[in-house]
C-alpha cells in the first residue's frame, strides 16, 4: 500500500538526514520514491517551487513556465480544487495557448497535477511529469491520488510544529477528513479569528499538548468544551 | 405517497435542470438524498463516495446532526454501506434487532438513533462501485420492489451527476471528479464549524444557511462555504438573509 511505502521512504530519508525535522525536499524525494509513474515531481505553493525533485531539469522549467505565464495544469489544479489529468499534453494545446508549446518544448508529454488541499486549507501542488504520453491505469491514479493526500497532510503536519515522529503511524490518517476534526477547524478559525490552516495547527498542537487524540480535541471544541484564546 | 408520478417527474425535472449549468456537487446530492428520503418515507438517508484510499466518506445527509454524521461514517469500518460497496449489490430490508453479529459496532449505534431497518443501494458506474446509499426507516419497514426500483434509478442519477459536471465535458476522468467532491465537502464541514461557532446555531442549521445563502445569491454552495471559513463572508451577512432555516423534508421524521 502506498502509505506504507510513503512512510517508510520519509523514515529512510529522516534516517539520512541531519535533523529530526522533516524537509521538504526529503519529502519531494519520498515522492518520487513511491510514485507508480513520472520522472519528475514538484511541489509548488503560492506560485513557487518550494521543492523538485527531476530525473531531468526539464520538470522544473516546465513549472517555473506555468507560475510566469500563469497559465498551466498545476495552475488550475491549485484555484479550481481538482487534480488535472492530461496524459497527452499536445492534445491539450487549446486549453493553455502559451504553456503547452513551452512546455512541449522542453520535452513534456504528460501532466498530472494534484491540489495539495484539506477543505479551504490550500498548501500547493504536486505535478507529475512524464516525458511521452501516458495513461494511467486507475490502480494509478487512486496512488497518485492517495499520495497527494499523503503529502497534504505531511506538509500541514510539519507546519504544525508536531515532531515529526511523533506524528504517527501513517503520517496521513483518516481521522483528519472526519467531520468533527474540520468542524473543529472552522470553530477555532472563527475563534481565534486566524486561518483554517492556521487554526488545524492549533487543534494539532493542543491534542500534541495534552497527549490525547485529535478528535478529543475536536469532540470538545465542536460540543463548546473547549475553547481556544488568542 | 398520493400522486408519485407527479412527484417523480417534478423530482426528475429538479435534477436534470441542476445537470444543466455549473453546479454545486454537495448541495446536489444533498437535495437527492432529501428527495429519495420523501420516496421513501425514510427516517434517514445518507450517501458515501469511496475515496482513493478505499475509505467511505459522507457526501451528503438527511440531517447535518453529528450523530447521525458519524454513524454514516463508521461505515467506513463496518456496516451495510461498506458491505454494499463491496459487493455491489443492494442490502434489502435488513431489521436492526437481529443485525447485531452482523454489524457489531454500527447495529447498536443504529438503534440507539432510533432505527429498525436499514437498506443500502450501490452507486455504480458500469463496472465500478463508487459508494453507496444508506436509507434507514424507525418503525419496521418491508420495501417493495416498486420503491427500490425507483430509489436506485435516483441513486444512478446522482453517479450520473457525479460526471456531468462541466469539467468532464474537458475529458476528465471519474477520478478527477470525485476527488474534487470529496473535498468539496470537507469545505462545506468546515464552514458548518464556523457558522455554528461564531451564530451559536446546531449543524443542521448552519447548513441551511449555506446552502440558502448561495441559493439566493446563485453561488455555489463550496464557493459560499469557502469565503465563509475564510471570514471573506461574514457570518452576520449569511444569517441577514435568513428567512427561515429549513430543510427540505418532512419536519416530523427529524424528530429522533
Amino acid at each position: 500500500m502506498i502509505a506504507r511505502a510513503f512512510e517508510e521512504a520519509i523514515r529512510a530519508q529522516l534516517a539520512a538526514g541531519t535533523s529530526a525535522r522533516l524537509s521538504l525536499d526529503q519529502l519531494c524525494d519520498a515522492c518520487a520514491e513511491v510514485a507508480s509513474l513520472g520522472t519528475s515531481i514538484v511541489l509548488s505553493a503560492e506560485g513557487r517551487i518550494q521543492a523538485a525533485i527531476a530525473a531531468t531539469q526539464s520538470a522544473v522549467a516546465v513549472e517555473d513556465l506555468q507560475f510566469k505565464l500563469g497559465e498551466g495544469p498545476g495552475v488550475d489544479a491549485y484555484f479550481e480544487g481538482r487534480p488535472i489529468l492530461i496524459g497527452d499534453l499536445p492534445a491539450a494545446s487549446s486549453r493553455w495557448m502559451h504553456f503547452v508549446p513551452g512546455a512541449t518544448a522542453l520535452g513534456i508529454g504528460a501532466v498530472f497535477a494534484y491540489p495539495l488541499q484539506l477543505g479551504a486549507i490550500r498548501v500547493g501542488v504536486l505535478s507529475m511529469y512524464a516525458n511521452r504520453l501516458c495513461i494511467p491505469e486507475d490502480g494509478q491514479l487512486r496512488e497518485m491520488a492517495e499520495l497527494a493526500n499523503l503529502v497534504t497532510d505531511a506538509v500541514l503536519a510539519m507546519q504544525s510544529g508536531v515532531p515529526t515522529e511523533e506524528l504517527g503511524v501513517p503520517l496521513a490518517g483518516a481521522a483528519d477528513h472526519r467531520a468533527v476534526v474540520q468542524q473543529a477547524i472552522g470553530a477555532i478559525a472563527m475563534q481565534l479569528e486566524c486561518s483554517p490552516r492556521d487554526a488545524l495547527a492549533r487543534l494539532r498542537a493542543r491534542a500534541f499538548a495534552e497527549g490525547v487524540d485529535l478528535d478529543d480535541v475536536a469532540y470538545g471544541v465542536v460540543q463548546g468544551r473547549t475553547r481556544f484564546e488568542r | 405517497m398520493q400522486n408519485r408520478e407527479a412527484w417523480l417527474a417534478n423530482t426528475l425535472v429538479k435534477l436534470a435542470d441542476t445537470l444543466i449549468d455549473e453546479f454545486d456537487i454537495v448541495d446536489f446530492l444533498s437535495t437527492l438524498v432529501e428527495r429519495i428520503a420523501e420516496l421513501l418515507e425514510a427516517a434517514e438517508v445518507g450517501l458515501v463516495l469511496v475515496d482513493p484510499q478505499g475509505y467511505l466518506r459522507v457526501m451528503a445527509a438527511s440531517t447535518e446532526r453529528m450523530h447521525l454524521i458519524d454513524l454514516f461514517e463508521i461505515q467506513a469500518s463496518e456496516g451495510p454501506c461498506l458491505d454494499c460497496y463491496r459487493t455491489g449489490e443492494a442490502i434489502g430490508s435488513v431489521d436492526l434487532e437481529m443485525a447485531g453479529d452482523r454489524w457489531p459496532a454500527f447495529t447498536p449505534m443504529a438503534r440507539e438513533s432510533g432505527f429498525r431497518v436499514v437498506h443500502a443501494l450501490p452507486m455504480r458506474l458500469r463496472d465500478q462501485v463508487i459508494g453507496a446509499v444508506n436509507i434507514f426507516h424507525s418503525k419496521p419497514t418491508t420495501l417493495g420492489s416498486g420503491d427500490l426500483h425507483l430509489a436506485q434509478a435516483l441513486v444512478d442519477v446522482a453517479t450520473i451527476g457525479l460526471l456531468h459536471e462541466r469539467a468532464v465535458r474537458r475529458g476528465e476522468d471519474l477520478a478527477a471528479q470525485l476527488q474534487a467532491a470529496l473535498n468539496s465537502r470537507v469545505v462545506i464541514e468546515q464552514a458548518k464549524g464556523a457558522v455554528a461557532e461564531r451564530a451559536g446555531v446546531d449543524q443542521d442549521t448552519a447548513f441551511a444557511w449555506l446552502r440558502h445563502y448561495a441559493r439566493e445569491r446563485n453561488l455555489l454552495l463550496s464557493t459560499v462555504a469557502r469565503s465563509v471559513i475564510t471570514r471573506e463572508l461574514p457570518v452576520d451577512e449569511l444569517r441577514s438573509t435568513q428567512v427561515q432555516p429549513t430543510r427540505e423534508h418532512a419536519s416530523e421524521r427529524r424528530r429522533l
